[in-house]
């Protein structure tokens, strides 16, 4: 974990550049697109029902995750239970070598990524490749993924050619097409020599235990279908009761992210080979991974875990579109994961994420399974605000009383709006105050202060 | 295998959480909107979707069309490799008698090498056990006569599809493929050809997948 603090990589986010706009591209993209899905179908509607089919399997979780491990069992796949990232690494190592697996192909899955499963297998001797073009980049850069769904976006076509040629060593033009065929040449060698394949689940059907993957590349096509070995981690909120339910979330969750009506593939996986079949894995594992999520259930933070990682709140966050991935320090971003992270890794070494948002509730009127993030935002605020009492909090309370007694003294507190009006207008430059005295400086250290009208509203509303 | 956290433990662990906290009852478990519009309808929304999903269209009105529309994709494609999978839209294309003209493998002669033949294919010709109007989607389930990487593995991928086999919507669908799925490993819903927009979000075709998918329509 970095040491520096969230202020500190949020403003040297802000200086670079390259990255501003790399982020203003990708997040106007992802908006307009989405717009436009989504104005094709009953949104609202859709919206409702997605939620309460999440509901619905939040809050009978035991019977729909028992019912998934059943199906799944039945269908021929082995079913692991795992509580913590510990267990899920130390299991997927030893089915690996009881399989005497030497390469592993992996599709994207932020819960391998929530887990360091790709140190884990390394650390016993076992190689790992990303097969998602993005998460591919990522890993030879040895970075953390900047976005949900495309985790090298915040690299420009220069710089994912630099990190081409200094890991496989040819000269790369920074060329998109060319880049993309290099690593379809790659990867594709990779795919045919690995003996397992690792994914997440998108979805996990209780009704027939089918593990549902969605990608455009087909890369999860190739993890699934071609090694011996094919393991899937599950997270356990993943579970979703019915096939007709899938398909309100298989409506929302492309349209909702990338703007596409669906994604070029859609996985639908029902355990290993059967007789007579001629391809597909010979073994199918299924591990079910708590890693913390049972600890949101029954508390105020239990709709976080509706989230089906759209990453429309990430798209429309004017923090995120500042600040970028990095900023968060985390594997989940954006405002879900300034609720997620701390909610699930602890408030304590997080406490910074649940302050990056203007609570705005841009993030709410995105979300496809209606999750209310700026109250939860500011649940965790609370939250860390009770537990930690900071030496200005005092300050912080009585500067509020008094504020409150002004405020309710009319006299006084029109007398206070006009020294203010007339105090700030001798700081303005072209309409905006750039720097005002304390207190207000801990304002205009990070944004301008709009020059106040000469005339209160009040006034002109008497006026009328 | 070391023992972990039980199957019992953690579905107890889960419950106990939950405990005097239920969720209000379910307004509805039906799918919004579910009308039938008509054939001609949904095979205009199918054209219009698959062919903003990168995807090529063409309608056939009978086999004879059907086959003359296959062997013009087969001969652009430049093809050195073709297989296969038998199915009810193509048994009826006598794609045995243009071993001639191409080289052409059926799928079920291809025994215990389906995979090292597929990487060196370059067309792989299928059916679709459904197809999806609204979003321009085949459906292919993975079966003895069909192995799944015959249309993940090679270059170009071409589906013959009835237009009987449309469905409006994944939800008018669900219904029927949740009675079959579990008597097949796998499913794979296909929009378009392989994608991606990983690097400055520029859409590039081609990613792992085919390059090309040629989806020919043809009447029942």
């Amino acid at each position: 974990m970095s040491k520096t603090t969230f202020d500190e990589r949020a403003r040297s986010a802000i200086a670079d550049e390259t990255l501003q706009r790399a982020l203003a591209r990708v997040l106007n993209r992802f908006r307009v697109d989405r717009d436009i899905a989504l104005g094709e179908v009953d949104t609202l509607r859709l919206r409702q029902r997605a939620r309460e089919i999440r509901d619905e399997a939040l809050s009978h979780l035991d019977q729909y995750l028992a019912q998934f491990a059943d199906n799944a069992a039945r269908n021929g796949a082995v079913v692991h239970w795992a509580a913590d990232a510990a267990e899920a690494n130390r299991i997927a190592v030893e089915i690996a070598q009881s399989h005497s697996v030497t390469r592993v192909t992996k599709a994207k899955s932020m819960l391998t990524e929530e887990i360091g499963l790709n140190h884990a297998l390394e650390a016993a001797g076992i190689s790992v490749v990303e097969t998602d073009l993005g998460e591919w980049i990522i890993q030879l850069a040895g970075q953390r993924p900047a976005h949900i769904l495309g985790p090298a976006l915040n690299l420009t076509r220069t710089q994912v050619a630099q990190v081409f040629a200094r890991h496989l060593g040819v000269f790369v033009p920074d060329d998109i097409p060319t880049m993309t065929a290099l690593a379809r040449r790659e990867l594709r060698a990779k795919f045919l020599e690995a003996e397992m394949g690792i994914s997440g689940a998108n979805f996990a059907l209780a009704e027939t235990g089918t593990v549902v993957l969605l990608t455009n590349e087909g890369n999860a096509r190739f993890v699934t279908g071609l090694p011996r070995v094919y393991v899937a981690m599950v997270g356990i909120e993943k579970v979703v009761p019915t096939w007709q339910d899938l398909a309100v979330l298989l409506t929302l969750l492309p349209r909702s992210a990338t703007g596409q009506r669906i994604t070029t593939y859609v996985n639908l996986i029902n355990g290993p080979r059967r007789v007579g079949e001629a391809d597909g894995p010979d073994k199918m594992h299924l591990i079910i991974v708590d890693n913390g999520r049972s600890g949101l259930l029954g508390t105020p933070y239990q709709e976080a875990l509706r989230c089906i990682r759209c990453s429309a709140c990430l798209n429309v966050c004017p923090v995120y579109q500042e600040v970028g991935g990095f900023t968060y320090n985390a594997v989940y971003v954006g405002p879900i994961g300034a609720v997620l992270t701390p909610a699930i890794q602890g408030l304590a070494r997080y406490h910074e994420l649940p302050h990056a948002s203007s609570l705005c509730f841009a993030c709410r009127e995105a979300c496809p399974v209606m999750i209310d993030l700026p109250r939860l935002l500011l649940e965790l605020r609370r939250q860390a605000a009770e537990g930690q009492p900071s030496p200005i909090g005092w300050m912080e309370r009585l500067g509020f009383r008094l504020f409150g007694w002004g405020a309710r003294q009319t006299w006084l507190y029109e007398l206070a709006a006009k020294i203010g009006r007339f105090a700030l207008r001798r700081f303005a430059r072209d309409g905006r105050v750039p720097f005002a005295p304390f207190p207000l400086s801990r304002w205009t250290r990070a944004r301008d202060f709009p020059v106040l009208d000469p005339r209160p509203f009040r006034e002109r509303w008497k006026s009328q | 295998m070391k023992t972990e956290i039980t199957r019992q433990e953690l579905l107890a662990r889960i419950h106990s959480r939950l405990d005097g906290n239920p969720s209000g009852p379910r307004t509805s478990t039906e799918f919004p909107d579910q009308a039938w519009p008509s054939q001609e309808e949904m095979v205009a929304q199918f054209v219009a979707a698959l062919e903003r999903a990168s995807g090529r269209v063409y309608r056939a009105a009978n086999a004879g069309e059907a086959r003359e529309r296959l062997i013009q994709v087969l001969r652009q494609s430049q093809a050195q490799r073709i297989v296969w999978a038998e199915g009810s839209s193509l048994s009826d294309l006598a794609l045995d008698s243009l071993n001639g003209e191409f080289h052409m493998t059926c799928a079920t002669d291809l025994g215990n090498s389906v995979r090292d033949v597929l990487a060196q294919t370059d067309v792989g010709i299928t059916g679709a056990d459904y197809a999806i109007a609204e979003t321009g989607t085949l459906l292919l389930c993975a079966h003895p006569a069909m192995p799944r990487l015959l249309s993940a593995l090679t270059t170009v991928h071409v589906a013959v599809v009835q237009v009987n086999q449309l469905f409006p919507t994944f939800a008018h669908l669900a219904p029927v493929v949740r009675k079959q799925a579990i008597a097949v490993s796998h499913m794979t819903l296909i929009t378009g050809p392989s994608r991606t927009g990983d690097i400055e979000q520029v859409i590039t075709i081609g990613a792992h997948g085919p390059r090309e998918l040629h989806v020919i329509l043809r009447a029942a």
